[in-house]
């Protein structure tokens, strides 16, 4: 017989964990509505075919949904706009993320040198963040005018021609690129910044007794000592960003930009199940845009874990 | 004393009871905004007034994005409302959940829509919505750059390329003859209607539209794409900018343009489409359809008793009016007061025409949707230059055959 564990047998330990699960109940509840419930729903979802509505025997059945096994899937991969939405993604992240961070982290440093009216900058730089996405996205919207624009007037200083950023397929990807980055530094380096402040003055102190120059403290000292949040940023940057849309969506007035070249995997997810009402289409693509994100950051949290030097 | 009063409370609690039971309340979910919202809220007013009985819950719903998706949801849920604006393409996914109309409305008033619009909202036979805000696609000029709009597509093609100049030298365009939009592929099937081309055949089993006629239209576009703005954000802007002479668009982007016009400092004025071999011009806008999910009895008589009111003429002329879109009924349509609205406003009577010589729907397949998509994936590729018309067509074909035989 196996023995019951010390601890269960008192009466005081189940009062303690059950108060314990009733303080987490509300968010628990939350969570399974609006993350656990859908996460689930929208696996079983991918492996059908959804009708709206649909009259069976007399009986009007809402959400009517009839089992197709991987079909879903296989139409995914055969259709050449999904193919271009996980490739220009990819792009987008693999372009966006490091350069966003490597920003941050120059603008985290300069920060970091007790300029005067910081707190100034640290507002400046803050307020893309905290900005609604819309009103960003309409404001760029004018932004990039191809004969009107503030960038390209900026940019003819330097006698660079016209560039038509929202119309031409070459310029759409760039165009979302630049203006996540320019929303995204500013909070990636309050973050760093808040990191570089944490960092012990004695570690500089002792390199500048052992001749160290700025830049080797710099690279020596604050960066190995900041990757706990150079790792956080680029985990919740890289799955954040994964995901984008609706600055695509109002940057080219609903469209995925000319050409498709705009086109994301988020936005056919939305596409698909809103627009054209497949489905069960939709939730199969979410389910490998989950699968992407998720080997994506197991494999950077085993492959990164070992750099990340926490304090003690 | 409580005696007397309880039992007057009691009556009176009877009496409201009973007027309560009698009182119908019905849903009625649009996306009519500025303007088009203020007229909507007067109609159902004056119809309230009308049926003390009956009470019009209208919901704005935000655009018609946004009315799709909570539709979407309601329906999903089971607990649609009782009346509700749709698109063709969006009635296709709920067929089955709504009330067909001719069992219900009386023979005047079904006789009274114009056969246009009886067409356009019958599905597999059955007419399961009626119009409400429609639109019909005209041509856009600048009298001052434009002096005689253009009647067939050989003039209009002339005229816009005559029109597109580089005015300063610098090569680089300053003013294009019209101006085109990828994600508007209505312009395309208007020009391909009066080609008398299509995208299917009459029964839906073939792929039609890469056949010669699909061909000679998609040639055309493609030529007239060599001396327009090829762009997927709205033509009011540069038009009002000054960078395009005239452009063929939607009659509910009057105002719009109008507006446009007037910042940009000239006159804007309407003329029907460039005909071909017919003067076909596609028909946009919603209907109204009534659920019959989740709906008493009574409802659904409310509900259309709301419609007929809807479609009287005077009605349907107040809404056409006060909105820029038009009236949906022949009686409507040869009042007295339409006439004289249409004198007073040439452009209307430009819209009125357009419509009664050539207004025809979407296609009421049930992945329209997706066939659009396909449609403007390859329309914008030909209109950039980027692939040849008959290359566009066929792949085009290919995949519309794949999506219709699913």
């Amino acid at each position: 017989m196996m023995r019951i564990p010390a601890h269960w047998r008192s009466k005081q330990y189940w009062w303690d964990t059950g108060q314990a699960y009733l303080y987490l109940l509300p968010a628990m509840l939350v969570l399974g509505v609006f993350v656990f419930y859908p996460f689930f729903n929208a696996f079983n979802l991918s492996f059908h075919k959804v009708y709206l509505v649909k009259r069976v025997g007399g009986q009007l059945i809402p959400l009517y949904m009839e089992y197709v096994g991987l079909s879903n899937f296989t139409r995914l991969f055969h259709d050449s706009i999904f193919i271009k939405a996980i490739k220009q993604t990819s792009i987008y992240v693999g372009v966006s993320v490091p350069v966003t961070i490597g920003l941050a982290l120059i603008l985290a440093t300069f920060l970091n040198e007790g300029l005067r009216l910081r707190p100034f900058y640290r507002l400046a730089y803050f307020m893309p963040y905290i900005t609604p996405v819309v009103a960003i996205s309409l404001v760029w919207q004018w932004i990039y005018n191809w004969k009107f624009g503030l960038l390209n007037y900026l940019l003819g200083f330097f006698g660079v021609d016209l560039i038509n950023w929202l119309n031409d397929p070459r310029f759409a990807l760039p165009a979302v690129i630049i203006m996540n980055v320019w929303r995204f530094v500013g909070y990636q380096s309050i973050i760093l910044l808040a990191g570089m402040q944490g960092i012990d003055k004695m570690y500089y102190d002792a390199a500048k007794v052992d001749g160290a120059s700025g830049i080797q403290a710099w690279w020596k000292i604050t960066v190995p000592l900041l990757t706990p949040q150079l790792f956080f940023v680029f985990i919740i940057s890289l799955i954040g960003s994964f995901k984008i849309f609706e600055e695509i969506y109002i940057l080219f007035g609903t469209t995925p930009g000319p050409l498709n070249s705009a086109m994301t995997m988020v936005y056919y997810i939305f596409d698909q199940g809103f627009q054209r009402f497949h489905f069960g289409r939709a939730a199969a693509a979410s389910v490998v845009l989950f699968a992407i994100i998720f080997t994506l950051t197991l494999f950077q949290m085993t492959v990164t874990q070992r750099r990340v030097h926490y304090e003690r | 004393m409580l005696k007397r009063y309880g039992f007057a409370a009691l009556v009176a609690l009877l009496l409201l009871g009973v007027l309560a039971f009698s009182q119908v309340t019905i849903d009625f979910w649009h996306a009519m905004s500025k303007q088009h919202g203020p007229a909507l809220e007067a109609l159902v007013q004056k119809f309230m007034d009308e049926n003390p009985g009956i009470i019009v819950n209208l919901v704005y719903q935000g655009g018609y994005g946004s009315l799709s998706q909570k539709l979407i949801g309601a329906v999903a849920a089971g607990e649609p409302p009782t009346v509700a604006q749709q698109y063709e393409n969006w009635t296709t996914q709920w067929l089955d959940a709504l009330v067909p109309l001719e069992d219900h409305l009386s023979p005047d008033v079904l006789a009274d829509i114009h056969p246009r619009f009886l067409e356009m909202n019958r599905f597999n036979g059955k007419l399961l919505t009626v119009p409400f805000n429609k639109s019909i696609i005209v041509l856009y000029y600048r009298p001052d750059l434009v002096p005689e709009p253009p009647t067939t597509w050989e003039e209009f093609l002339d005229l816009a390329c005559a029109l597109t100049v580089d005015k300063d030298g610098d090569g680089v365009i300053d003013q294009y003859g019209t101006g085109l939009r990828p994600p508007n592929p209505e312009i395309f099937l208007t020009f391909l209607a009066q080609n008398e081309g299509s995208i299917l055949s009459d029964d839906w089993s073939k792929v039609t539209i890469n056949d010669e006629r699909g061909l000679e239209t998609m040639q055309f576009m493609a030529s007239l794409a060599k001396c327009a703005l090829v762009q997927g954000g709205y033509l009011s802007d540069p038009f009002g900018q000054g960078l395009i002479a005239m452009f063929v668009d939607t009659s509910a982007g009057y105002p719009y343009n109008l507006a446009a016009a007037q910042q940009g400092g000239f006159e804007m004025r309407v003329a029907k489409v460039p005909c071909h071999k017919n003067c076909a011009s596609m028909v946009q806008g919603t209907n109204l359809g009534v659920f019959a999910m989740n709906q008493t009895p009574e409802q659904i008589d409310a509900a259309i008793k709301l419609i007929e009111f809807l479609l009287r003429p005077e009605n349907t002329v107040y809404w056409a009016e006060q909105t820029g879109y038009l009236p949906v009924t022949m009686s409507g349509f040869n009042s007295e007061e339409w006439k004289a609205f249409t004198e007073a406003n040439p452009e209307r009577a430009v819209m009125t025409e357009q419509f009664l010589e050539g207004g025809f729907g979407q296609l009421h397949h049930p992945v329209y949707w997706d066939i659009r998509s396909v449609l403007i994936t390859y329309y914008e590729q030909v209109l950039r230059g980027e692939t040849d018309p008959k290359t566009a067509l066929d792949n085009m074909a290919a995949e519309i055959e794949v999506l219709i035989s699913e």
